[in-house]
């Protein structure tokens, strides 16, 4: 039996959101990025009494992992989930990752090819990215990974999170990075004072 | 005295071979928490000459700093003692 102690997740299984645009989604992610469509659920709404009868269907994106999609029949967008243009809507967005610079430029080649757009190429401290767009407004990056995650790397995101933590708890003045660099630079003079 | 902690990993490096070369700046380190330390009455760092693009640029700082921040623009950072 598998000790609670070492449990561990596999990776993603699927992340999930809806879409109202059934062609056009099917033709973005399995004819243009050619992912391939793995798996299809057709069924009455069940559940809540007002679900609507729906697809959910999934799309293979490497590893074990999908991206899936349920489409609601009849029904029509809420507001609240309409795309809007503003980066903490784009906070919540996918990001696959490929093995090696050269396979995202390629991959950039091949997506701008079919007549999508990069929004952005961004090298970032450990990944570099593309960031693009899915029909439904979803937002969607690439990325390669320079150097695997080390103890260091660990460590030193704990010393930063617990920072931030601090001054989120606290009354003082947390209105800008500046004040989680100040904190973290005065735990670890304290931290190795310590040592 | 302005105090600079820098994570010891390859991205961040050529903040402290920046630091080597300026004989006002005292550099120390890796220490055993994996940090270079940057000592100096004022460190100042050019984004263009460490090669940053904005993004890395921007996260600068993030191994911490003791001092008073004086610049920090899209191309000059400048901190000084308190």
């Amino acid at each position: 039996m598998t000790q609670a102690s070492t449990l561990t997740f596999s990776g993603v299984h699927h992340t999930a959101r809806p879409t109202w645009k059934l062609q056009e989604t099917v033709r973005f992610y399995r004819d243009q990025l050619g992912l391939q469509l793995v798996h299809a659920i057709s069924a009455r709404g069940w559940g809540p009494a007002d679900h609507a009868d729906f697809l959910h269907f999934f799309f293979d994106s490497g590893k074990g992992s999908t991206i899936a999609f349920f489409y609601y029949i009849g029904t029509q967008a809420p507001g609240y989930l309409e795309p809007r243009d503003d980066y903490r809507y784009r906070a919540t967005h996918t990001a696959w990752q490929v093995d090696s610079r050269e396979e995202l430029m390629a991959w950039r080649e091949k997506i701008e090819k079919a007549g999508i757009e990069i929004k952005y190429q961004i090298r970032h401290e450990v990944i570099e990215s593309i960031y693009f767009t899915d029909p439904n407004g979803y937002s969607l990056e690439l990325t390669w990974q320079a150097r695997p995650f080390g103890k260091l790397d660990i460590d030193d995101a704990r010393r930063t999170i617990e920072a931030a933590i601090e001054l989120e708890a606290g009354s003082g003045d947390f209105s800008k990075i500046d004040a989680v660099w100040l904190r973290k630079g005065e735990r670890l003079l304290a931290e190795i004072g310590e040592k | 005295m302005a105090t600079l902690f820098v994570l010891n990993v390859e991205e961040f490096t050529p903040i402290v071979e920046a630091a080597a070369k300026n004989p006002e700046i005292e550099v120390s380190g890796p220490n055993v928490l994996g940090y270079y330390r940057l000592d100096s009455e004022k460190i100042q760092l050019n984004r263009k000459e460490l090669g940053f693009k904005h993004a890395l640029w921007n996260g600068i700082l993030t191994g911490g700093f003791i001092g008073q921040m004086r610049v920090f623009d899209t191309d000059r950072l400048e901190i000084e003692n308190i």
